[in-house]
């Protein structure tokens, strides 16, 4: 068959966030003086006045600012490309040839790094301007305080940096801004692709978030995906996609693969309260998703349980979502309950500033009134006894707030990092869905970031906590949650008003991070 | 004399001996060893930058640090000879020293020394090495 047909179908797979690397490819301009003479601007006697004293003195801060180049950068977010150096001599020509040379390999590269011996700014940023790329330079003397000015004059991106920590930083979030742009959200849509029903506080308009950040989104209808969770070799028997021998029902063989899956994680739980078909079945549309996500490239999910809930098929199924998330976002992918996008999209920015997996949920502030824990659900939601409990332990605490929700992570102080205890507790009554219930009490005096995009993408609410305590972890439902505290909790719940209800967490102040973050993305960034 | 006299005579007379140096390399071609002009390298180099003889140091940038140190070590007053480094575009002294110390090396051996190649001339071993290939090609040692 001709490969353009064949290559109609080939995948490359997930390329996962957090795997993104930020290319910087350094230039370093160097003049040299053709003709022997000293002047206001050149310095020197004897041999500092010939070209052979330019040139060797060029080579030797090309040498070491290479050899620095090398080492300076933090490796899991910056690759470096290999260097290229132009001369030029006091003639000062800035020829279309050298403007290629230093753009060559403008297809991979995200940065341009410049450095200087002697006074190259117009030729950079004319180039800056050609390329439309940011640039960047360490501060020197006075080459950075004269081209990046002029280059943000006329509307380049461009950075400099005091010191390698400076630098670091600014490519770490541009780093996170380029992997947001390669973001690609595996959409579960049951009515509407662009709102659930239970979170019309998420991005009015994803057609208006990908032309912003980049970010796209692979729709599939519920129904279809449910019936890829139905065990079946044969594709063509799906019953909502009949016929087509290309369809993604899950294999025997990968249904072995999720039962191993299943007997893994509960060998590894503490406790758990859950019969095993059950767990299976939790794994079984784990595994389906994750099949779907290769096959459409995603590398993020989302799926918006009240809307599916209602159509009685999760009943029927047996599984819910919750421990997909839980997988998904331990494993680097960032997934959002309930349909939720600005919060997938912030999980998306917290995991890749901190390298950590992210915990979302109802976020509320839970002042005590009146000797009660304001607005924190008792009953079907909260279990009431856990309640009164964690009430008994907060004490009189004040400014505290609660986010819960099912899908906490056993990883919660990084990827790769030792796993934390955890039990199995079904989320529904009757026994089915799988979910990880993690104790946040282990964690008392652990400070968290958190953020959340608002609903117009425009604005990023940043927000530190400290965990005091927590809810749920010997109860089913949505029930599991932290309690923390925040500098002050009107104020937070005043700003909360103007981004939405799910606030995804990390471990660790990462303030500064997700600050310079959101101003990079051009976002105003409010912080509480 | 003053002492600024003094030291400005001291000075010179270290100068001639790194002279002295060139000239018994220039005197030894065309039997002359590799080993006989590392050994004349390294004094050439020793009394460019004021250093002891015997100093062991066989790293160039670190060998043009330390006669900077030595520099700065003396008054201002007594160095109207000194010559540490300015320059347009950030030269440093230490950069400075070296290239200077190329270029009269060149000069005095009557070779071409690549500037380009000035960083990778890192010690007196690879500095011999570069030279010698350079007289070897212009046919000046056997």
């Amino acid at each position: 068959m001709d490969p353009r047909v064949e290559n109609a179908m080939m995948t490359t797979g997930m390329k996962k966030a957090i795997d993104v690397k930020l290319n910087v490819q350094p230039i370093f301009v160097a003049l040299y003086h053709e003709h022997v003479f000293e002047g206001p601007c050149r310095f020197g006697a004897g041999d500092e006045l010939k070209k052979e004293y330019d040139l060797a003195l060029d080579a030797m801060i090309y040498d070491r600012t290479k050899e620095a180049w090398a080492t300076m950068f933090d490796p899991q977010n910056v690759n470096v490309l290999e260097p290229i150096i132009i001369y030029r001599d006091e003639t000062f020509l800035t020829t279309d040839w050298m403007l290629e040379e230093m753009g060559k390999t403008s297809k991979e590269t995200d940065v341009y790094l410049f450095a200087t011996a002697s006074r190259p700014y117009d030729l950079i940023v004319e180039f800056a301007q050609r390329i439309g790329k940011p640039i960047c330079m360490m501060q020197d003397c006075c080459g950075s305080s004269i081209v990046i000015p002029a280059c943000r004059a006329r509307g380049v991106e461009c950075y400099a940096f005091t010191d390698v920590e400076d630098a670091n930083l600014t490519f770490s979030v541009l780093r996170v801004r380029k992997a947001l742009s390669e973001l690609k959200v595996l959409a579960v849509v049951r009515n509407n692709s662009n709102v659930s029903i239970s979170a019309p506080d998420s991005f009015v308009s994803l057609e208006d978030v990908t032309m912003k950040f980049g970010a796209r989104f692979r729709f599939i209808n519920v129904h279809e995906l449910m019936d890829y969770s139905h065990v079946n070799n044969d594709s063509t028997q799906n019953y909502t996609t009949p016929g087509r021998h290309d369809g993604m029902n899950i294999t025997e063989e990968e249904m072995k693969e999720a039962e191993a899956m299943a007997d893994e994680f509960i060998a590894k739980a503490d406790e758990c309260h859950m019969e095993r078909d059950m767990v299976v079945n939790t794994f079984r549309i784990y595994r389906t998703i994750q099949k779907v996500m290769n096959a459409y490239e995603c590398n993020a999910f989302t799926a918006p349980c009240p809307d599916v809930c209602a159509t009685r098929r999760i009943n029927e199924e047996k599984f819910t979502f919750c421990l997909t998330h839980t997988l998904n976002n331990e494993n680097g992918i960032p997934s959002a309950c309930e349909y939720d996008v600005p919060a997938l999209f912030a999980a998306m920015l917290l995991q890749n500033v901190s390298r950590c997996p992210s915990y979302q949920g109802n976020t509320i502030t839970a002042p005590k009134i009146g000797g009660i824990r304001q607005f924190v659900p008792r009953g079907a939601l909260l279990n009431i006894e856990s309640v009164q409990k964690a009430d008994v332990e907060l004490g009189d605490l004040e400014n505290v707030c609660l986010t819960f929700h099912a899908v906490p992570t056993r990883f919660p102080k990084g990827f790769g990092t030792e796993m934390e205890p955890y039990s199995i507790r079904s989320f529904a009554h009757s026994g089915f869905g799988a979910t990880v219930r993690y104790d946040f009490k282990r964690d008392i005096g652990q400070t968290i970031t958190m953020a959340r995009f608002d609903p117009t993408g425009t604005k990023l609410l940043v927000a530190k906590g400290t965990i005091c305590g927590g809810v749920g972890y010997g109860d089913r439902n949505c029930s599991e949650g932290v309690f923390f505290q925040v500098e002050n909790s009107s104020d937070f719940f005043q700003k909360q008003l103007n981004f939405g209800n799910h606030i995804p967490l990390v471990y660790g102040d990462w303030m500064k991070e997700m600050i310079r973050l959101g101003e990079v993305l051009g976002l105003e960034v409010i912080t509480a | 004399m003053s002492r600024a006299d003094i030291v400005k005579r001291q000075l010179e007379a270290i100068s001639a001996e790194a002279d002295v140096e060139m000239a018994a390399v220039r005197a030894a071609l065309p039997a002359l060893t590799k080993e006989e002009l590392r050994e004349h390298l390294r004094r050439f180099i020793l009394y460019k930058f004021l250093l002891d003889p015997d100093c062991e140091e066989e790293d160039i940038r670190r060998l043009s640090q330390m006669s900077i140190e030595k520099l700065l070590a003396m008054s201002t007053r007594d160095l109207n000879t000194s010559d540490l480094g300015i320059g347009c575009g950030g030269t440093s002294s230490v950069d400075n020293k070296i290239i200077l110390l190329f270029m009269a090396l060149g000069r005095e051996l009557e070779i071409t020394m690549d500037p380009l190649r000035t960083p990778s001339l890192k010690t007196v071993p690879l500095l011999t090495e570069e030279v010698y290939t350079l007289l070897k090609e212009a046919g000046r040692v056997l």
